[in-house]
């Protein structure tokens, strides 16, 4: 039981082993040999004993890569037990003498990175007899060439140009087959492929030599970016067959078969940016040559009919990349979105034909409506310089329908009337920029009725209502001075109140008649005032008179009969001159 | 000295004569349809210092036979200004608004503010001052009344007279006064095709939109060479002055 156990442990422990020896990763660089002649080929495998990604070979300087890479997996059990092996090879032609070094290659495994190791190359110079198999040769680059021909090196923004892909080759090789192993991506291009139906071999005369000729692809691009694009390689898988040393049993060369990549190297285009001197406001983009018009399919109709303006590019030059300058009505109409249609061809010398926007318009009220010219701006790359087209003037008479009339500034009124002819009056009057109420006109028509009526007021109203006042007054005091001396009538013999009554009634009396405001009487200047008023000197000696009593009264004794005396006279005084006053 | 007089007397007369005989000589030209020539003279009375709302409207006319958007947009507008309720004058000024290309949609009025703009749109503003004028002077000629009759019959009733009387000349006075605020507001048009309102009195500032000929903007005031309007639709921005050409 115990030893089964230990068995058990050990087996496991076993089993515990081999996967730790198969978690071991190995990757590494093998050369098929470390020393070779200039003109001799070499094999390099990275080998990686467990599954790998992003495998990225080093930068192989001083080498050129003839084949690869090839990818290879083996998969064995030995004894139950499991290997793997992944290799990616390549087969190199040293460039140049000397000891070269082949970097690392790297691939992740599992998620961790791994790099091989540097590897040294010694090259010598070049073994006659090399790689016995002398087929090779033939391989060598001046037997077959595949040339990317740029027609420009250094166009404009938007200026075509084309890229015309050639395979040239010469006996004793023929090409048997072609696949396109990398095709070149035109970033920053717009890009047109020319088919080419059928591929045809054609004899020309190429380095001084005769060769057949492919033309294998016609491209037309048009740069988007200023600055220097890389356009990258094509790359053709080519199968070629080539004449062996061996001959048949007729004595014909045997011909064997081999493959080939064959490359053209990535070519940069150095894009000029267009000139920022003179550029129009108004440019959209359009190089070439171009012809710009704006055409009416009627111009003459009723409201609410509808009709058709074609905003038009023709020419050659960038047409399908630019926008059509925009068509300006005037509001009252209605413009729809426009359709845009392109009729454009595209060959070697780039796009060629029309593009036009084509509006439908729909005028709503009757009247005369232009059309704004419109302006296109192109830029000129064979005269290097920008031009500006101006659409014709145009004119759209809609004779029948609705006007839009505003009144008042506000309130919209749709009426049927057409437009007014002319007016001939002539009632001119001089400009004058001054505001009417700010002229002195203004002014004086403003403050003379109001003048006048102050006037009126301070001079006729005021001085009547004063009178009026006093009269009144007068009157009222009067009626007092009658009721004092009906009531001195009544107290004669009560000689204190008799007399202040008479008193209070001269007082009252002076003061209606001269203005004299006083509680004293002093006769002196009563006389005086009196006599300033042409009053009769009999009456202002009675008046005096009638004074002096009331003083005397005051410190001696008086008889009835006096008082009645002298109420007679004021009373007489008072009738006589309220008379007087009237 | 008396010479002087009658001599400027004279010469006003023989311009105005002239006047009237460059107005009807430029309006045969219209009528034969030469609208330049037409149009030379009728400047021509503008320049001696003379208007009319017929003259500019006349002028109005001319310019739209010739599709010049903004000249007839800014004359029909300025014979409105003279003569604001002429129907002649509203029909074709709309018709030269349809030729425009900006469309700018006024801001909705309230019923109460519709009335207002009604009333004070039924006469011009110194039609409303004379207006004003006269009830002053019945005011005052109803208190005179008021005051000289000592009848007390006669009294009241021109006191009740000047109390409606003062009522009614100080609403025509508001009103007036509302209809000089609106006349008082500057209005100029767009003359360039198309033009750039920026947001700022700079052209480093924001772009805010784009204008076309003829269009009828508000002057709201100036800022060296460049002005600030605002649009019916009551946006306003900055634009370069010598683009607009003020109707006053």
């Amino acid at each position: 039981m115990v030893k089964t156990l230990f068995k058990y442990i050990g087996l496991s422990t076993l089993l515990l082993n081999t996967s730790l020896i198969i978690a071991q990763v190995n990757f590494e660089a093998n050369l098929s040999k470390n020393k070779l002649g200039l003109n001799e080929r070499l094999r390099i495998d990275f080998v990686m004993n467990k599954n790998g990604d992003n495998f990225t070979p080093p930068n192989f300087e001083n080498f050129q890569i003839i084949g690869g890479p090839n990818q290879s997996i083996k998969t064995s059990y030995v004894n139950g037990e499991q290997s793997f092996s992944k290799t990616y090879s390549y087969f190199l032609k040293p460039l140049k003498k000397g000891k070269l070094v082949i970097y690392q290659a790297s691939v992740t495994i599992e998620g961790q990175e791994y790099k091989s190791l540097p590897v040294e190359v010694n090259v010598t110079d070049s073994v006659k007899g090399a790689n016995s198999n002398s087929d090779q040769d033939y391989f060598d680059d001046d037997n077959i060439e595949l040339i990317a021909s740029v027609s420009k090196s250094s166009p404009y923004i938007n200026e075509p140009i084309t890229i015309v892909y050639r395979l040239y080759y010469k006996s004793p090789i023929n090409v048997s087959d072609a696949r396109e192993s990398e095709s070149p991506k035109y970033k920053d291009f717009w890009s047109q492929i020319i088919k080419i139906p059928q591929l045809k071999v054609e004899r020309t005369n190429y380095k001084g030599q005769t060769y057949n000729v492919v033309q294998w692809r016609k491209v037309v691009l048009y740069p988007q970016k200023a600055g220097n694009l890389e356009i990258s390689p094509l790359s053709l898988n080519l199968v070629l067959d080539f004449p062996t040393s061996r001959r048949d049993f007729f004595g014909n060369i045997i011909y064997d078969q081999a493959s080939k990549i064959i490359t053209t190297g990535s070519k940069t285009i150095a894009v000029r940016e267009l000139p920022d001197n003179g550029k129009p406001k108004n440019f959209t983009g359009a190089v070439g040559q171009f012809e710009f018009d704006i055409i009416l399919n009627k111009n003459s109709l009723k409201a609410s009919e509808s009709f058709q303006a074609n905003v038009k590019v023709t020419g050659e030059g960038n047409l399908k990349l630019f926008d059509l300058p925009e068509l300006m009505v005037p509001a009252s109409m209605e413009l729809y979105e426009p359709e845009r249609k392109e009729n454009v061809k595209t060959n070697l010398s780039g796009m060629s034909g029309t593009v036009e926007n084509i509006y439908t318009i729909v005028p709503k009220y009757q009247g005369k409506f232009p059309i704004q010219e419109v302006e296109f701006s192109y830029f000129d790359p064979k005269e290097k310089r920008y031009r500006t087209i101006k659409s014709q003037k145009l004119n759209v008479d809609v004779f029948e329908g609705p006007t839009l009339s505003v009144n008042n500034d506000n309130i919209i009124v749709s009426s049927n009337e057409s437009f007014k002819f002319i007016k001939t009056e002539k009632n001119f009057t001089r400009i004058n920029k001054e505001k009417f109420s700010n002229s002195n006109t203004f002014f004086i028509l403003l403050s003379f009725p109001i003048l006048s009526l102050l006037s009126f007021i301070i001079f006729y109203s005021l001085p009547k209502r004063r009178e009026l006042n006093k009269n009144e007054k007068i009157k009222q005091i009067y009626k007092k001075i009658k009721k004092d001396l009906n009531n001195a009538e009544k107290s004669i013999g009560n000689k204190d109140e008799f007399y202040d009554l008479i008193e209070k009634s001269i007082y009252n009396f002076l003061q209606i008649r001269f203005s004299i405001e006083t509680n004293k009487l002093n006769k002196e200047s009563i006389t005086k005032q009196m006599i300033s008023e042409g009053i009769s000197n009999k009456t202002i000696e009675i008046i005096l008179k009638l004074v002096e009593s009331c003083e005397r009264a005051r410190y001696s004794n008086s008889t009835d009969h006096e008082m009645t005396s002298d109420l007679n006279i004021a009373n007489k005084i008072f009738d006589e001159i309220l008379k007087n006053n009237k | 000295m008396s010479l002087n007089i009658i001599y400027i007397l004279f010469s006003l007369f023989l311009s105005l004569q002239s006047n009237d005989q460059i107005f009807e000589s430029a309006n045969n030209y219209y009528s034969n349809g030469d609208y330049n020539s037409a149009i030379n003279l009728y400047l021509q009375i503008v320049d001696s210092g003379y208007e009319s709302h017929s003259l500019y409207y006349n002028l109005g006319n001319s310019y739209y036979k010739l599709n010049n958007i903004a000249e007839s947009n800014y004359y029909f507008e300025m014979a409105k200004k003279l003569s604001p309720n002429d129907s002649d004058i509203n029909i074709n000024l709309s018709f030269a608004q349809n030729m425009r290309v900006d469309k700018i949609e006024k801001l909705p009025v309230s019923q109460l503010e519709g009335i207002r703009i009604k009333i004070i749109n039924l006469f011009s503003v110194n039609s409303w001052k004379i207006l004003f004028l006269i009830f002053i002077w019945l005011v005052c000629i109803s208190l005179f009344l008021y005051i000289y009759f000592a009848d007390p019959f006669k009294k009241k009733l021109f006191f009740n007279i000047s109390i409606v009387l003062i009522l009614i000349s100080s609403l025509i006075y508001w009103v007036s006064y509302e209809k000089e605020i609106e006349s008082d507001k500057l209005y100029g048009i767009i003359y360039p095709k198309e033009i750039e309102v920026w947001s700022e009195p700079n052209k480093l500032s924001e772009l805010k939109f784009l204008l076309h000929e003829g269009t009828k903007v508000e002057l709201i005031n100036q800022a060296q060479d460049w002005t600030n309007i605002r649009l019916e639709n009551g946006t306003t921005g900055w634009l370069y002055t010598g683009f607009i050409k003020s109707i006053k």
